[in-house]
């Protein structure tokens, strides 16, 4: 393959996978698909930092719950109450939207634009422009920013949207079982 | 940016041809954009999650093929076939009662009653804007693939085409007209050989079309019929002298840069070498080295039948883009240009050169001794190129083509015996057809040497010539005059 070769599909390599490498820390088939988040009842990975006296500390991990001041999180090694005032900023993501997918599809469009003759000069950047932006899209459909949310929006993607329950210790709560999320 | 469009264009159509899109059955196409279809709608989703509390019960979103039911304790149910009973005040449904580590703790058939749920939570999946964007661009891509597919030059080609049967009794495009005169003060001859023309009776047909978004201004189309030499071929040099010559000879050593081309060019047979273009100059130079052995104890020549690449097309179509709006005035302006400024105008040409045939001279250096190749990606040009040096009588006959790299598809290279100039008869066209009805004053215009037939986009015409008796002993060649007008598509 030569060099220009490797310059197009590097580009359209970077165009395919620019939303997945914008999009989540969450460990791999952690996020349930679409179909799979109508019956599955976790929370969704969240990556975010707080602050812990003058330092900054950051926890990946499932989201459990929320109050109206206080945030609940457990990882596969510690939970986490973080008051909101101490969260900097942070991430989650609740679903896995396939943004690779469309990429791949997006990919596939631009090749198929070889059917279009002297015309794929405009249908192949349509492609690769409007891939790019609908793999963009579709990987921030599941992502939201958690510091401009408040406590009843972040409530949604916990895994007890209702709060902690009494009883409920966060010590005895485990993440979504490592072997489930395929690692 | 023209090397990197260039560039992308060409690893788009590395493996594509001006007739591929055609050959394709039209079925082909259909499941190619349902399946792309079909793999939006099954990839690209969102979840729209909804969150109703028990006095919400009445409301609650039909839709969603399944109900979450949180508890106060951090259980939850996830029941599917749900229902609301209004009347009871409670949830019916059948599913699993999870515990807060999501472990099962029942499954079965459940009636809850709605004050002793904390949240319900439903979950529709939709298409996402995603999966529009990606619908439409499918829609698009479909809908040009589906006019290309229908009308494949007004995508990929240019100047007028003529259609001849083969020996099998197909009609296949055999030769391109005059592809390089856009403009009137470039009008031209060009001559084609019809290297697969069979004729087994006097009346040839020969249908041209105009299959472009053009204008084609057609002053004659005339084949020229020569009575081949006994056990022997006629072919055409560039400077437009018929010769007789023995039958072609293959080679038996073909080497070019990326290895063994002999299978490639052996025969006439569409399998075509090419190469790509290099990625810095698109005027780069390649050479692919020939080895003849038997060679005939007489003057020889190398027949060489090929056709181009799009690198030409796409190069003055970008010069088109260039020119912008004045794209029109500029070809317009173009026929009174003096002879030197009309010159410059076929720079591309000259820039990329053709086909050249090198020999060894005595001092063991390289030296042209002759070139071929006609501008056209359609097409195969037939050409022979008399080899002015020779080997030894009974040494192998080194031959080296230079080209410039990725430009050109080769078909066909064969050395020939060469014998003496042959006059070919001049067979103007005796009837024209349109649409199956006799078209006289489209005749009239072909033949008269101050008129010309001019065509327009879906125009095809079928043209009858008387050939020679004994049609079978002769080859035969197409020679046509004229220019064409860009739509600027």
């Amino acid at each position: 393959m030569c060099a220009t070769d490797t310059r197009l599909f590097a580009v359209l390599a970077v165009l395919a996978s620019g939303a997945c490498s914008a999009g989540t820390t969450a460990p791999r088939r952690f996020l349930p698909s679409p179909q799979e988040a109508q019956t599955e009842a976790y929370g969704a990975w969240v990556d975010f930092t707080y602050a812990v006296g003058d330092s900054v500390g950051r926890f990946q991990g499932e989201f459990i719950a929320v109050s109206a001041d206080s945030l609940w999180a457990v990882s596969g090694t510690r939970g986490l109450v973080v008051p909101h005032a101490a969260l900097r900023s942070g991430r989650l993501a609740y679903f896995n939207s396939s943004p690779g997918s469309v990429g791949g599809l997006a990919f596939l469009g631009t090749l198929s634009t070889i059917s279009n003759g002297a015309y794929l000069i405009f249908t192949a950047p349509m492609w690769m422009i409007g891939g790019a932006a609908a793999a963009g899209s579709q990987a921030r459909l599941a992502r939201r920013d958690m510091t401009p949310l408040s406590g009843p929006q972040l409530s949604t993607y916990a895994r007890f949207p209702q709060g902690l329950p009494e009883g409920v210790e966060l010590a005895d709560l485990r993440i979504k079982a490592i072997s489930q999320a395929g690692r | 940016m023209l090397y990197s469009t260039y560039g992308a264009i060409r690893s788009l159509t590395r493996y594509w041809e001006p007739d591929m899109v055609r050959r394709i059955p039209r079925f082909v196409h259909v499941l190619v954009f349902v399946g792309a279809l079909g793999s939006v709608e099954a990839c690209a989703h969102r979840v729209n999650t909804r969150f109703y509390e028990p006095s919400e019960l009445a409301t609650l979103d039909d839709p969603s093929p399944f109900l979450k039911a949180h508890l106060a304790s951090g259980h939850v149910y996830v029941l599917s076939a749900w229902r609301v009973d209004t009347a009871a005040g409670a949830i019916i449904g059948t599913g699993q009662l999870l515990d807060p580590n999501r472990a099962e703790v029942a499954t079965g058939d459940f009636t809850l009653p709605a004050d002793s749920v904390r949240l319900f939570e439903t979950n529709v999946v939709s298409q996402s804007g995603a999966s529009v964007g990606l619908t439409v661009m499918v829609g698009i891509t479909a809908a040009v693939a589906a006019v290309c597919a229908a009308n494949p030059k007004a995508c990929f080609g240019s100047c007028p085409t003529y259609y001849v049967e083969d020996e099998t009794g197909t009609s296949i495009l055999q030769a391109e007209g005059f592809s390089s005169s856009i403009a009137p003060a470039l009008e031209a001859t060009d001559v084609d050989m019809l290297i697969r023309a069979r004729p087994t009776e006097r009346d040839l047909r020969v249908r041209v079309t105009n299959e472009a978004l053009e204008t084609h201004v057609i002053r004659h189309t005339d084949v020229l019929a020569v009575r081949r030499p006994a056990g022997g071929r006629v072919f055409v040099t560039t400077e437009g002298t018929f010769l007789g010559t023995s039958e072609p000879l293959a080679p038996a050593v073909c080497s070019a840069p990326e290895g063994d081309c002999l299978a490639a060019v052996t025969a006439s047979d569409g399998v075509e070498r090419f190469s790509w273009a290099d990625s810095s100059d698109l005027g780069r130079r390649e050479t692919i080295d020939l080895a003849f052995e038997d060679v005939p104890d007489e003057d020889v020549g190398l027949v060489l039948q090929s056709r181009q690449t799009l690198m030409t097309t796409f190069l003055i179509y970008q010069a088109l883009a260039y020119l912008g709006h004045e794209a029109g005035r500029w070809l317009a302006a173009a026929g009174s240009l003096s002879a030197d400024e009309r010159a410059s105008m076929g720079s591309i040409e000259r820039l990329l050169g053709k086909v050249e045939v090198l020999l060894l001279d005595e001092s063991g250096e390289w030296v042209i001794v002759g070139a071929a190749g006609e501008t056209g990606p359609l097409a195969a040009d037939t050409k022979v190129v008399p080899l002015a040096e020779r080997s030894p009588s009974g040494a192998p006959l080194r031959v080296r083509l230079r080209l410039t790299q990725g430009l050109w598809r080769l078909d066909r290279v064969a050395l020939v015996g060469l014998g003496g100039t042959v006059e070919p008869v001049r067979i103007a066209p005796r009837a024209v057809r349109r649409a199956g009805a006799e078209d006289p004053e489209a005749l009239r215009v072909l033949v008269d040497p101050d008129e010309a037939l001019v065509t327009l986009p879906g125009d095809d015409y079928e043209l009858e010539y008387r050939l020679p008796e004994r049609p079978e002993e002769h080859e035969l060649f197409l020679e046509a005059r004229g220019y064409y007008l860009e739509w600027m598509r």
